[in-house]
């Protein structure tokens, strides 16, 4: 058990000092040059028009959670669709009983007026 | 059995009952009208009453052979914690059944009697109270099944005895007379509590037949240990010497109260819980010399002292002192149902003394020295009638209550003389016939001083006498029944009677290995008959001696204390021998100057300078950097919770390593 | 098994019901709710006194329907109770385990959701909180928390506490227009996600070790001693952050301090009741057999949240921060009891320690429940009553209120006769028992140490001056509140005084789960 230790400790001080020693080579190696248009995105494309940090509107992310689960929906129920036959009623009644709570989820929020746009 | 299924099911109203009526008026008494209070007082109190009859009836219709195992209820399973547990269990046997009654009884009674004395002071509603959780207290005490319970209602009972002492705060002597009678009485509690855990210890239960079943097991030495100790608490709460002090100090609280607390229930609490503890005594010899020894130079002691006095309650309290020393010596004798016996009576003339005694305070606008009476019975004579009923009870003059009682612990005395240690119990049986002889004494001393002779009172005052109202005399007048026929349940064989209570309560007691010398029946009855025209000589000695004294020969007492030897006695006997100054000197001076002395070195420097300050701020130091922690950055946080991660998983390898 | 039989579905009927009630409060939001969001988002055509009125319906209808659930899903656990004498009857292929174990320690949770709901009546109104989403997550949060419970597998294990986490993370972010409160739930979201990752790490590690989810099965020599350890080590660190030990407690002060009062009290009870009951159901079903390896995490958990809680709640001045340092600090004994259970002799010396487990957990649920109902109470506008400077004079003003709230001070201190003690009083005994005196005795210092935090608060309100007249004018009326607080003052009296019997039942269901 020690000696994998020790295999250990030596392979981890490697990866170490393999990532620190390119950093720090390319650190010594590396041209500086500091001028403004060096620190911009697209040294040589189109010129910045604001922050990229952009406020989207909240509507985005209701809309993606909604599809989300949705998706998630899908995922569980493509399986089922599989192996149906062999599950009988009582997979039938499952999935039912899976899509109904989902269904109402959907209604829920659509009557909170998750889904209207203004 | 019907009525036993009855009761089992509704003991816990026993308790309950007081307990909600204190709830109640404790809570919102202030804001009820006068009559509901007295009705929410006196209501739990006859419930508890009503329920122990019955108790009592349902007692006496199982076989005599299977009473001693009693009616038990098990309300909850209170402690259980590792082979310790304790159930609030209740309990009602012949012994239990029997001070019910007059815990219930007298305590109902003098609810009634409250209502009248009490009548217009202004803590009307917290009297009541206080009143029903004393009988709350008294009741879990006498109900108990375990030693824990009983703690826990003799510390109530003491808690309430504090609180009533000192009902009148405002007065100063006499706030702090309630505090000695709550300090004094830990002493005793600490012995009591001392032996539940030397009970726990040697015999690993706390039920009462767990213990009589192992009391015969343990070692002679732990038996005298556990059975010493449990005096120690007895003669704390029931005013025994060394720890008598407080009794005629809690005379500051209210009359009833020291007539239901100082004088009928709560101080026979001691006599009870040795009762209780019989299968301990009756295993050790030298506990039970002991028990007499302190029993009788109590009733002796204090008998002394009752004869000086002037002050009216302070004779009737050392006469209850004298009394619980009775109740002693026959606990002490093994003549347990006898003092059983003197406890029922005396809680009845005793009780009647003292609402009596209130009667004539009332009637003399709070006056309470009997200097300062006399010629008082035209005015107040159903009052008069009773306390000369009263009196004659506790001197023992057939047929009224206290000659039963008090013969038969004087005669069970007397039989010890044939076994050993017969001087000793000769000792003691004149000793109780002298306190027998004084009791008697004093008490129609009190009489004379109070009742016959010239008006001593100031006109005024005098104008103001009336006889009290009939919720009060009614009361005086059903316990001077009590007091007149109480003793018939304790006719001796001798004159014909059955000894009904020696017979129910016989199945409690536990017996020595080895029953007692039993003499031959025709000397023993010689000796009784004896023993009881003696007794009764010397109680109506004591009546006349000091009627003559008081009413025809008033200048002897007088003449007595002026001249030389006579003073010297009498200022050491009218100061109860200095023993207050005693033990003030002896013992709390002492302590004061340790804990001043101990207050300076450790408390001051050591724990205040050292410990506490130090720690104090060592803690806030670190309370602070630790607060720094949290700032409040979330990946500080994670960073946190990461590097515990990684400790954690080292912690694992390195354990793989190992 | 086949997953519908009637027997299966009275397993979970408990939680079935829960989760009904949730969607009957969400029904009901839109039902009832309607009218008055049509107003408030649209504007123009509203009439305040409908969108009053709505407001005051859903305001006590929607508490009615969950307290009326979680009373159904009590029936159904007494029937469980009874049913189940003695076994612990599995369902659903393995995953539900129904014991009695469970039943208790789902009771705890519920009874915190009831209090909860019940004490929620009028503060949910005063506080501006969303009725339909406040009540409906309470309810999924218990279902979750009673899953965890009762689950007998790593999944059921993990399901259950996504379920109550995700609900706990919106419910502390439930005062939308407080910035506070949406900061501290982002943090508690991102730290719950970071250690639910761990946790599921660690499920996959321990399932390659053993070739097992399933707890009880688990107990066979690991094929792979890296791979268990590493997965024991991961798991441990993930339950670790649910109950809010040192240091995997970051979140906890500031979600209890934003959170509102009801929520933080739901949260500190709740997910620790449900939590404590699922590690000791791991620990002491599956992972016992090689505890001399690891028995040493616990014990230095345990010691490390004793002394931090304590000490940095010391220098709180808001009082639901001091509170969530109580919380910690309080987890921290519970650890001493968890570390007990693998005390010398394990196999004799386990009832005591567990059963205290759970005495514990019922004792806190009633005095945190009890305290956080008092910064309810006074609160006034959308604020709790937090700064601890204001409890100045108290006792003057309303006295009964501080009477509660010395009466929750004292038990959380453990002192007698309050059920704090005896909770306490069971678990430094279990340990001194099955011989941790050491641990033990660090318990008690920092029971010493809170004392002084818990008592300042009944000083300020019996000896102090109240700072302004008006200060304890409370606007609404709290039925709900009020019954709160007497249930759990006198819970904790009752616990304190007669433990007996509870003790008793907690040792019966222990005994089953071993």
């Amino acid at each position: 058990m020690s000696s994998n230790l020790l295999f250990l400790i030596i392979y981890t001080l490697l990866a170490i000092a393999t990532a620190g020693g390119m950093l720090f080579a390319s650190y010594l190696l590396g041209p500086r040059r500091n001028r403004e248009l060096k620190d911009t995105p697209y040294e040589c494309g189109m010129p910045i028009l604001g922050t990229a940090r952009e406020r989207f509107s909240v509507k985005f992310y209701l809309t993606a959670l909604a599809f989300l689960l949705f998706d998630i929906e899908t995922v569980f129920l493509i399986p089922w669709a599989v192996v149906y036959k062999s599950l009988g009623v009582t997979g039938l009644v499952e999935a039912v009983i899976f899509i109904l709570i989902l269904a109402f989820g959907l209604y829920y929020i659509w009557e909170r007026g998750a889904l209207e746009w203004d | 059995m019907e009525l036993k299924e009855l009761v089992t099911r509704f003991i816990w109203l026993i308790p309950a009952a007081p307990l909600a009526g204190f709830i109640i008026n404790g809570l919102w008494g202030r804001r009820f009208s006068k009559n509901f209070v007295t009705l929410i007082g006196c209501l739990g109190p006859f419930i508890a009453l009503l329920v122990s009859i019955a108790g009592f009836r349902a007692l006496s219709m199982i076989a005599p052979a299977e009473r001693a195992d009693g009616i038990v209820y098990t309300l909850y399973n209170w402690i259980s914690a590792g082979s310790l547990h304790v159930d609030i269990q209740f309990i009602i046997d012949p012994l239990s059944s029997i001070m019910l009654l007059v815990v219930t009884g007298v305590g109902f009674l003098i609810h009634l009697y409250s209502i009248g004395y009490m009548g217009h002071d202004k803590g009307y509603s917290r009297y009541f109270a206080f009143l029903n959780l004393f009988m709350f207290a008294m009741l879990i005490l006498v109900l108990a099944n375990n030693l824990l319970m009983m703690f826990i209602g003799w510390e109530g009972v003491g808690l309430c005895s504090y609180l009533l002492i000192g009902f009148w705060f405002e007065d100063n002597e006499k706030a702090s007379a309630g505090k000695k009678a709550f300090i004094v009485n830990r002493i005793g509690d600490f012995g009591f509590i001392l032996a539940i855990f030397l009970i726990f210890t040697s015999c690993g239960t706390l039920t009462f037949s767990g213990i009589s079943e192992q009391a015969k097991t343990l070692a002679p030495g732990v038996l005298t240990a556990i059975a010493i100790l449990l005096f120690v608490g007895a003669t704390g709460k029931s005013a025994q010497i060394p720890l008598y002090v407080w009794l005629p100090d809690a005379m500051a609280g209210p009359t009833p109260v020291s007539a239901l607390i100082h004088a009928a229930t709560m101080v026979t609490a001691g006599v009870y819980m040795v009762g209780r503890m019989s299968a301990i005594y009756v295993n050790s010899p030298e506990a039970l010399i002991i028990v007499s020894i302190i029993g009788g130079l109590t009733a002796l002691y204090a008998a002394t002292i009752g004869l000086v006095q002037n002050d009216i309650k302070k004779v009737l309290a050392y006469s209850t002192i004298s009394q619980l020393g009775y109740m002693f010596l026959g606990m002490g004798v093994m003549a347990f149902s006898a003092g059983i016996f003197h406890l029922v009576t005396h809680a009845f003339f005793k009780a009647l003394l003292f609402l009596c005694a209130g009667s004539v305070i009332h009637a003399m606008s709070g006056e309470q020295d009997m200097r300062k009476m006399g010629g008082l019975w035209r005015k107040i004579p159903v009052t008069f009638a009773c306390f000369v009923i009263g009196a004659i009870a506790i001197a023992g003059v057939p047929p009224f209550a206290g000659f039963f009682s008090k013969d038969e612990i004087l005669w069970k005395t007397l039989e010890r003389y044939e076994t050993t240690h017969a001087g000793l119990y000769a000792v003691l049986w004149v000793i109780g016939l002298l306190s027998a002889l004084m009791t008697a004494f004093y008490m129609f001393r009190l009489i004379a001083m109070t009742f016959f002779g010239a008006p001593r009172a100031n006109e005024e005052i005098m104008h103001h006498v009336h006889e009290s109202p009939f919720s009060m005399t009614s009361v005086l007048v059903t316990l001077a029944i009590l007091s007149l026929i109480g003793g018939f349940i304790g006719v001796p064989h001798l004159l014909g009677g059955h000894n009904w209570i020696e017979g129910y309560l016989e199945p409690v007691w536990a017996h020595p290995e080895s029953a007692g010398a039993v003499t031959t029946e025709a000397a023993n009855h010689s000796m009784e008959i004896i023993n009881i025209i003696v007794s009764v000589l010397a109680g109506l000695a004591g009546i006349l001696g000091a009627l003559l004294i008081y009413t025809k020969f008033t200048a002897l007492p007088a003449k007595l204390t002026e001249s030389n030897s006579g003073k010297f006695v009498h200022r050491i006997v009218y100061n109860k021998y200095y023993i207050d100054e005693i033990y003030n000197a002896l013992v709390i001076q002492p302590i004061k100057y340790l804990s001043a002395l101990l207050w300076l070195i450790f408390d001051m420097a050591i724990i205040d300078g050292g410990l506490v300050d130090l720690s104090a701020t060592l803690i806030a130091v670190f309370s602070q950097l630790s607060r720094r922690i949290q700032n409040g950055i979330v990946n500080n946080y994670a960073m946190l919770i990461f590097i515990g991660a990684i400790l954690m998983l080292c912690f694992f390898v390195a354990q793989m390593a190992a | 098994m086949n997953g519908f039989d009637f027997a299966s579905i009275m397993a979970i009927s408990p939680e079935i019901a829960l989760l009904l009630t949730a969607i009957a409060v969400i029904t009901a939001d839109i039902c009832i709710g309607k009218a008055g969001r049509k107003c408030c988002t649209a504007g123009a055509a509203c009439k305040p006194e409908e969108t009053a009125s709505s407001t005051e319906i859903s305001s006590i209808v929607m508490p009615f329907i969950c307290m009326t659930g979680i009373a159904i899903s009590w029936y159904f656990m007494y029937n469980l109770w009874n049913l189940h004498a003695v076994n612990g009857a599995k369902y659903f292929s393995n995953a539900i385990v129904v014991d009695k174990f469970g039943l208790i320690a789902g009771f705890v949770v519920t009874v915190a959701a009831f209090l909860t709901a019940l004490s929620s009546t009028g503060y949910a109104k005063r506080m501006k909180i969303d009725f339909g989403e406040y009540y409906g997550l309470i309810m999924l949060a218990s279902a979750g928390m009673m899953f965890l419970i009762k689950g007998n597998n790593l999944i059921m294990l993990f399901l259950g506490i996504e379920l109550t986490s995700l609900s706990v993370y919106a419910l502390t972010a439930i005062s939308k227009h407080r910035e506070e409160s949406t900061e501290a739930a982002m943090k508690y979201f991102i730290l719950g996600a970071f250690s639910s990752a761990i946790l599921l790490f660690g499920m996959a590690f321990m399932y390659g070790a053993t070739g097992s989810i399933e707890f009880g099965q688990m107990n066979a020599v690991p094929t792979n001693r890296f791979l268990y350890f590493i997965g024991i080590g991961m798991m441990l660190l993930g339950l670790a952050f649910k109950i809010g030990a040192v240091p995997f407690h970051m979140w906890a002060p500031d979600a209890y301090q934003a959170a509102p009062s009801a929520i933080s009290s739901f949260m500190a009870v709740g997910v620790k009741t449900a939590s404590f009951a699922a590690l000791l159901r791991l620990l002491f079903t599956s992972l016992i057999h090689t505890s001399h390896m690891w028995y040493q995490v616990p014990w230095m958990l345990a010691v490390l949240t004793v002394l931090l809680g304590n000490l940095t709640a010391i220098s709180q001045t808001n009082i639901k921060r001091m509170l969530a340092y109580s919380s910690i600090a309080h987890t921290g004994y519970i650890l001493i009891g968890v570390t007990a259970c693998m005390g010398v002799g394990y196999s004799t010396g386990l009832t005591a320690p567990m059963s205290s487990i759970l005495f514990y957990l019922a004792v806190y649920a009633l005095m945190n429940i009890g305290a956080f109902a008092i910064t309810m109470h006074l609160g006034r506008e959308d604020k709790d009553f937090d700064e601890i400077s204001g409890y100045a004079g108290l006792a003057h003003k309303k006295p009964l209120l501080a009477l509660a709230m010395a009466i929750f001070m004292f038990s959380l201190a453990g002192i007698p006769p309050m059920g704090g003690f005896m909770a306490k009083f069971y678990i430094f005994r279990s340990a001194i028992q099955n011989g941790y005196i050491w641990l033990a005795i660090i318990g008690i210092i920092g029971s010493i140490i809170s004392v002084y935090y818990y008592l300042r608060i009944v000083v300020l309100m019996y000896m102090k001056p109240a700072q302004t007249e008006e200060q304890f004018e409370s606007d609404q009326s709290q039925w709900g509140l009020h019954f709160t607080l007497f249930a759990t003052a006198a819970g904790l009296l009752i616990l304190g005084l007669l433990p007996g019997d509870f003790v008793q039942y907690a040792i019966v269901a222990v005994k089953e789960l071993l």
